[in-house]
């Protein structure tokens, strides 16, 4: 094989480990609140669900701050200072992401699932419950 | 509710589900006989005939099955499990006509219309690979429509064996109902159908072992295609802007990912073309550069659709149908064995038998060959990376690590890579010869452009640093680079500004040269204009992006990068879908209303939710940008005292001075009083916000404590006395984030050019006849 056919493909090969190993190491993981306080990564991604009637505004530090619980039963209270969501009075799932910062996780950013158009019909079973 | 007082579903409209039903069946028996007839004897010319008919029949089929449920739609027949989940009564006509197409079954439905209806419009060009053409063309289309017999939209919810029609259905998400959703879809699965185009050409090439005759036969179908499936990644990106509150046109979520790795490799074959054309050359390449962009596009439907990603996007995707989704990871795979595999098959053989070139005259410095090696490099690596991207939650669920998504931040840590020297081989790029130019004449040509280039960028400087000129910039702002660097925001920003000035120069000085010699390359050059302005617009406008949070309340206003926001009013009420917020703006030597969407969304048997649409007001450098949160009714957190407390709500002293109750135990309309002293500025009052045993529960009796205040007692402890006290709003607060977004203008500019520069490409290259 030519120089000018193995090399470009050499460099290919190579570009393409770097890539998958820079993506793959510098990925920000999804953690549980136990994880998630060993790791000072500011781009944990904590999934978990809102508890009920916890939302609150402190209009003076324009925070968000709410408790949530993650896959392992476990609470915590998580201090949001990013963008408002506008429809934050039906969210019931978020993933906030941040990191802990004392005993409660700071985030910057929240992740609220979106319509799709690649809903399927899970509905039929809300028409039957009719 | 109960089902019994609704209404059976009339006998017209079962049949025309069952009709829809027969349309895909119908569609798959035309598309096998399709098959079978073009690899029949070819002598016999009526099969091939026939077989195209069966190819058109089946098109046809899969259209009626799309006005069958469009019909559905329209006439409300909410028996239909996906016409429930996905429209109501109260939706508009074009509404519920976009829905057809607005969940998973749906748009299989419609993807499966655009492949038909391209396969349809190409088959007459196809030539000499008109056999295998449709062949290729007629399986993939059988096993789509495989996959929507499985995930069919004409399944009725049956209810103890019989078809009742409920009232009304879900309805669409209120965030889809404005006009890119009659628009968006539609373009962009028109462009992913094109992309079978050109696989199946490809594959019908390497079957046919003819490697050059089809490059000016798929040429116009590859712009075309490159055309729609960018016009519909700008729409999508315009309707992230528009609509969703972010303030952003680009995420680098899976679902944008997954039309744009096509698109890369889309444009990367239709550089190869040029030198194919040209120089005879790379026909091996090409080939399969032109089937990577269906097997990108159907590698990234399983990503998204097989709810693998469930956990890693912001988009939810419910998961498929089982045997739909083995049938598609089965087409998935078949479409790259069957390409990678015939091409390696027939490497060998094409090495033994390589035409001759046309010899070049010795390359010496800088050609234009080159330049399109380095262009499609640098695509491909475009594409994978994100593809590479996309696929890490999958990459890490696959070897048992926990799941992880690469944020923005780090996809623009990679991509800069190759950003840099894209920008640059464009601008460079059109000016080299096939021949190839030295050093110095390098230099001679690019004088101009360098010297236009630095001038008009210190003149940029000069402007944006002047608040006055309406650029309102960050002087603090960093940028975060690899392994913990850090670069202040506007030198960097200057670099990257050069950068694409150049190649917007060299570009528009390219399009006068070629506008006097009316040249074939117009086109190519008009779009790489409008690549570049898209480029620039998003880089700018994120990296110049400045924004600040408020809060506005009837009564009291908010401050926000230098602007008073004041709420007016509203301009119809709550629960109307075209209502707004009417927020006075003054600030900056301005006056003027903000109007950002806002009203109430019932859905069924569930509490209304607020939905929101962001203000922009357009400006020709920077558009500002209102986007309205949640509206916010608790003006304190839950307060827990004890008997003789007392805790501060901001300057209010509230002291909690024990409980009493009003009538018996357990008795119906017996109170529970909680004793409250709230102190203020003004004295002293007391309240006694109260919970009330009524039939339907317990129920709250809060107090007013001011013009906007009141007091809610929430719970009680009879064994300590305690007593947990919240304040509320009663005029709600709205918070507000104001984003100051400059030269948008170029995201929407660079985008029209794109698509006009596309067209122009294409129109010019159906005019070349096929021999054939």
């Amino acid at each position: 094989m030519k120089f000018k056919t193995w090399f470009p493909l050499l460099l290919a090969v190579c570009g393409m480990g770097i890539m998958f190993f820079v993506f793959l190491n510098q990925s920000s993981p999804y953690v549980t609140i136990k994880e998630a306080r060993n790791i000072t990564d500011r781009h944990l991604h904590l999934a978990g669900d809102v508890l009920p009637g916890t939302f609150f505004h402190d209009l003076s530090l324009k925070q968000l701050k709410f408790q949530l619980r993650d896959s392992a039963q476990e609470v915590t209270d998580v201090v949001y200072e990013g963008q408002m969501p506008a429809n934050l009075a039906s969210v019931t799932k978020v993933v906030a992401i941040g990191s802990f910062e004392g005993n409660a996780f700071k985030s910057h950013q929240l992740l609220i699932k979106c319509p799709s158009k690649y809903e399927s019909t899970s509905a039929s079973e809300k028409a039957r419950s009719l | 509710m109960d089902t019994v007082s609704f209404p059976l579903a009339s006998k017209w409209s079962l049949l025309l589900g069952d009709l829809g039903k027969g349309f895909i069946f119908l569609a798959i028996v035309f598309y096998l006989l399709s098959a079978f007839c073009s690899i029949s004897n070819t002598k016999k010319l009526f099969l091939s005939r026939i077989g195209g008919w069966f190819f058109f029949g089946g098109g046809i089929s899969f259209f009626a099955a799309f006005g069958t449920l469009a019909i559905l739609f329209a006439t409300n027949q909410f028996q239909y499990a996906y016409v429930f989940a996905h429209s109501d009564v109260a939706t508009e006509l074009k509404y519920k006509i976009a829905a057809v197409w607005s969940g998973q079954e749906g748009s299989f439905l419609l993807w499966a219309c655009a492949s038909a209806l391209f396969g349809i419009l190409a088959i007459r060009s196809s030539g000499l690979y008109r056999k295998w053409f449709i062949f290729v063309y007629s399986i993939f289309l059988v096993t789509l429509a495989a996959i929507l017999a499985y995930e069919s939209p004409f399944n009725i919810n049956f209810v103890h064996g019989k078809a009742f029609i409920p009232p009304t259905g879900l309805g669409l998400q209120p965030s889809l109902l404005n006009y890119w959703i009659l628009i968006h879809p539609p373009t962009i699965f028109l462009g992913f159908g094109s992309l079978t185009v050109l696989y199946c050409w490809s594959l019908a090439a390497l079957i046919h072992k003819d490697f050059d005759h089809w490059i000016p036969l798929v040429r116009p179908w590859a712009i075309l295609s490159l055309v729609l499936l960018g016009l519909g990644l700008c729409m999508g990106g315009f309707w992230a802007y528009e609509t969703l509150g972010w303030g952003g046109f680009w995420a680098w979520d899976p679902v944008e990912n997954s039309s744009f790795v096509p698109w890369c490799f889309l444009a990367a074959f239709i550089h190869g073309i040029f030198v194919q054309q040209a120089k005879n050359r790379w026909q091996f390449w090409n080939l399969l550069f032109s089937g990577l962009p269906f097997i990108a596009f159907l590698y990234g439907t399983f990503l998204t659709r097989s709810g693998v990603l469930n956990e890693a996007s912001v988009h939810s995707f419910a998961k498929m149908n089982r045997h739909a989704l083995w049938i598609l990871i089965g087409l998935m795979f078949s479409s790259l064995l069957g390409l990678f595999g015939l091409w390696v098959i027939r490497f060998k053989g094409f090495l033994k038998n390589q035409p001759p070139s046309v010899q070049p005259q010795k390359h010496f410095g800088l050609h234009r060959e080159f330049a399109y090696q380095l262009a499609v490099i640098l695509l491909l690596f475009f594409g994978i990376a994100a593809g590479i991207g996309m696929s890490v939650p999958l990459i890490k669920s696959l070897v048992g690590q926990k799941i992880s998504i690469v944020e923005a931040g780090l996809y623009h840590k990679v991509m800069i890579w190759f950003f840099i020297p894209l920008m640059l081989g464009m601008g460079v790029g059109p000016f080299l010869s096939w021949k190839g130019i030295s050093f110095k004449q390098f230099v001679l040509r690019f004088t101009n452009i360098f010297a236009f280039t630095i001038g008009i960028l210190g003149i940029i400087i000069f402007l944006i640093k002047d608040p006055n000129n309406g650029f309102d910039l960050d002087p603090k702002g960093v940028i975060d680079f690899p392994f913990g660097f850090k670069a202040p925001l506007l030198p960097w920003m200057t670099f990257l500004m050069g950068i694409c000035l150049f190649a917007f120069i060299a570009n528009f000085y390219k399009i006068i040269e070629n506008w006097k010699t009316r040249s074939s390359s117009l086109g190519g050059i008009i779009m790489h204009l409008g690549v570049i302005l898209t480029l620039s617009g998003l880089i700018l406008s994120k990296g110049f992006e400045r924004s600040e949070k408020t809060y506005i309340q009837d009564g009291q206003a908010g401050l926000a990068l230098g602007y008073w926001l004041r709420l007016q009013g509203i301009s119809e009420d709550f629960f109307h879908r075209e209502n707004k917020l009417l927020i006075e703006i003054v600030g900056k030597g301005k006056r003027f209303q903000a109007r950002p969407g806002f009203y109430y969304f019932s859905k069924l048997n569930q509490e209304p939710e607020p939905v929101s649409w962001p203000y922009i007001d357009h400006h020709p450098f920077y558009d500002l940008y209102f986007s309205v949160g949640s509206p916010i009714y608790e003006a304190s957190e839950p307060l827990t005292f004890k008997t003789g407390e007392e805790k501060f709500f901001g300057k209010t002293l509230v002291t909690y001075k024990g409980m009493t109750r009003k009538g018996e135990a357990g008795m119906l309309g017996t109170k529970f009083l909680a004793h409250v002293q709230v102190q203020t500025n003004n004295g002293i009052r007391h309240y006694h916000p109260n919970l009330e045993i009524s039939s339907k529960g317990i129920q709250f009796n809060p107090v007013r404590v001011d013009e906007n205040l009141i007091l809610y007692l929430l719970r009680m402890d009879a064994k300590d006395q305690s007593a947990t006290l919240q304040f509320f709003y009663i005029k709600p607060v709205y918070p507000l984030e104001v984003f100051y977004k400059p030269m948008t203008i170029l995201v929407w500019t660079g985008s029209g050019l794109m698509v006009l520069g596309g067209l122009i490409a294409m129109v010019s290259r159906f005019k070349v006849r096929s021999p054939y």
